[in-house]
């Protein structure tokens, strides 16, 4: 090695340097947030955690179809300093006509569109839904509705999701599944509702 | 010398080199050796109105930087405080609409490059240059008015940072082989890498759009001007073309026109942006509207196939133009073509603007539209070549389907019983609908078959017309 040589390659080693820091974010794919590779190939997908679970007393639900908003904070990894985010992410929570007054039956959506992840809103009144959505329910039902590219869902509805069934059935525009589903459950004892966990996937 | 091998491979890639040298000595990129036509036509000024354009947007957006805040608190009382005063208002202005004018300027280039073919001998790359140049003016202008932090930046970047994840799902309707390739592509690749979700969030910073986001579209709105910057100067000084080719008063009058708007249409800031609240009538800025009206219309996996491949596609029919022919009215086919991407941008973006779109109703139209004008591209094609297969190959087959169309679109529901049932092939309730339309066994053959006529009549017209003009130049 002569010394031109060596000084060409002292001076390619910063190049490298500044190229490597160029392609450093794809090292992400080394580690996803999305979901873990087939057979445990890397290490463990750091997946969003919930940060405090939500309670509504059931009392905040006198009658079927009063709605109830939310928002349920998701810690999720972000590439800044800290390293994490806390994402906040809308919710509803809907009471649905069970089979007597005091069957309490619920669906609990997320309100980011699974579209393109606008915010959509609950539509208690027909003519606003036929009016600015495309869509007029037949029962004359409230209905959830997106504004950026109206898709409608009805919380009555299943669809049929991977062989899952799922409420919130796409009834008019271009969404490809229900919308994401909250976990929750009823605390028979202090008669609340618990919010617990979110259904993975989309951007908040 | 040597043997004569039917293929020599050295031989072969002396002639690649020389492809692309030949293609990289025809690039101009703002018009600079049309000099002699600038004279004459405003349209190849274009080239210069673009730099000229740009350099004022470089200029004003290295003012705006000193009083920006890139910060998600603080950006858009920052901007406020930019508007207030009356000069950084107004040099603010200029930067939006310089912006603007960029985009226009550049879509308006790609035109006149389509239109004249001046594609045609060994200027390809000049125009995959000028796609380039349109794309990174408009994801410049996408990453700076995140910068705003308003609700009509928010819920853009929303929607831009979704739409790469449904690269990971599986693909809706796979109807015919092409589709079912992509679709299986990207979703056996999607279980190994999670792409869309890792580009989603190589784009946002997260999972999330927050002050990563701003960051990261920060210094992109940066990056791709400076990078550009560099290599346009490297470009000009080896070359030692002048930069802006306008003559002074063109110029003054492009400035004017400038201020003039910033004057009395000054930029809007729009409300907040707010996480939880999605305004009814949401609109992106407006050379994004078309494509937003597309996404109420189709499937989001396959919104966002086309929305990635547009200029892909663009750049593909070019090469399939190989014709001796540069006058648009001699190849009616890809005027057509452009004319039909016009309308539809120019109708679309009205449409979204009404907020008018039923998924229900509208996209059959604009497949039939789309059909009928290349119908009528034909039958003009036939005027000037008289080619019997055209005739033979598409106008009669498409205008059987377009009548079988019809018959879909117009047929009774439920199907009717006996003979008339046959047609109906097991959907007895046909939506109007793209999705459920896609799914008809017919609309599968239909679709591989207009398909092949329209690739075949393709190649027949390309090699016709170099027949034609042979034979002109024969008798003459």
């Amino acid at each position: 090695m002569n010394r031109r040589l060596f000084l060409k390659f002292a001076l390619s080693v910063p190049l490298f340097g500044a190229l490597l820091l160029f392609v450093s974010p794809l090292f992400r794919y080394l580690k996803p947030t999305a979901g873990p590779f087939p057979h445990g190939m890397v290490s463990k997908p750091d997946m969003p955690s919930s940060v405090k679970p939500i309670t509504f007393p059931l009392s905040a639900f006198p009658e079927p179809w009063v709605v109830q908003e939310f928002v349920y904070e998701q810690k999720a990894p972000e590439y800044t300093r800290q390293g994490a985010q806390i994402s906040k992410i809308p919710g509803y929570v809907l009471r649905i006509p069970g089979k007597s007054p005091d069957d309490y039956q619920f669906v609990a959506y997320s309100r980011i569109c699974p579209h393109m992840g606008c915010i959509f809103r609950y539509l208690p009144d027909p003519a606003e839904s036929a009016a600015s959505f495309n869509y007029k329910p037949p029962q004359g039902l409230p209905v959830f509705g997106c504004p950026c590219h109206l898709s409608v869902y009805d919380p009555l509805q299943d669809q049929n999701v991977d062989g899952k069934s799922m409420s919130g059935k796409v009834v008019s525009g271009p969404a490809p599944r229900p919308p994401r589903q909250f976990a929750f459950h009823l605390d028979e004892a202090s008669k609340t509702l618990v919010i617990t966990d979110l259904e993975r996937g989309g951007i908040a | 010398m040597g043997v004569n091998l039917p293929f020599n491979p050295p031989q072969m890639l002396d002639k690649a080199f020389r492809y692309v040298s030949d293609r990289f000595a025809k690039i101009d990129v703002f018009d600079e050796t049309k000099t002699d036509l600038q004279a004459s036509s405003p349209w190849y000024q274009l080239g210069s109105i673009a730099y000229l354009y740009w350099i004022i947007t470089v200029i004003t957006g290295l003012i705006l930087v000193a009083f920006y805040i890139p910060s998600t608190f603080q950006a858009y009382d920052s901007i406020i405080a930019i508007k207030e005063n009356l000069i950084l208002g107004i040099i603010r202005g200029m930067h939006k609409y310089g912006g603007d004018a960029i985009i226009i300027a550049s879509t308006l280039k790609v035109y006149r490059m389509w239109f004249r073919a001046e594609y045609k001998n060994k200027g390809e790359f000049a125009f995959i240059l000028a796609m380039i140049i349109l794309v990174a003016a408009m994801y410049s202008g996408l990453t700076g008015y995140l910068l705003i932090w308003n609700q009509r930046a928010f819920w853009a970047t929303k929607i831009f940072g979704t739409f790469p994840t449904y690269l990971d799902v599986k693909a809706p309707t796979e109807y015919w082989f092409f589709p079912k390739l992509v679709g299986t592509t990207t979703f056996l690749l999607g279980q190994y890498t999670n792409q869309g979700n890792n580009v989603s969030q190589m784009l946002l910073g997260g999972a999330s759009i927050g002050q990563a986001t701003m960051t990261r579209f920060f210094s992109l709105h940066f990056g791709i001007s400076l990078i550009a910057l560099v290599i346009s100067e490297l470009y000009f000084y080896k070359n030692r073309y002048k930069r802006i080719n306008l003559p002074r008063w063109s110029v003054l009058t492009f400035i004017g026109m400038l201020l003039l708007t910033t004057i009395v249409l000054p930029a809007e800031m729009g409300s907040r942006a707010n996480p939880e609240v999605t305004p009814l009538p949401i609109l992106s800025d407006w050379y994004f509207l078309a494509l937003y009206q597309l996404l109420k219309y189709m499937d989001p996996y396959w919104a966002t196939i086309w929305t990635v491949g547009i200029p892909f596609i663009t750049i593909a029919l070019m090469f399939l133009d190989f014709g001796p022919e540069r006058d648009p009215w001699k190849r009616p086919i890809f005027t057509v073509a452009a004319i039909i991407g016009l309308i539809d941008f120019i109708l679309f973006s009205i449409l979204i603007i009404m907020n008018v779109a039923d998924i229900n109703r509208d996209p059959p139209i604009w497949y039939a539209q789309m059909i009928v004008m290349m119908t009528v591209a034909e039958l003009w094609h036939y005027a000037i070549y008289r080619q019997i297969h055209v005739w033979l190959f598409f106008v009669v087959p498409n205008l059987l389907l377009s009548g079988w169309y019809f018959f879909l679109y117009v047929m009774p529901k439920p199907a009717p019983q006996g003979f008339m049932n046959l047609l109906y092939a097991d959907h007895p309730s046909i939506v109007h609908n793209t999705f459920e339309f896609a799914k008809h066994p017919y609309f599968t053959m239909w679709f591989i078959y207009s398909l092949l006529l329209l690739g075949l009549s393709l190649i027949f017209m390309a090699t016709g017309s170099k027949r034609q003009v042979a034979q002109e130049a024969k008798a003459a």
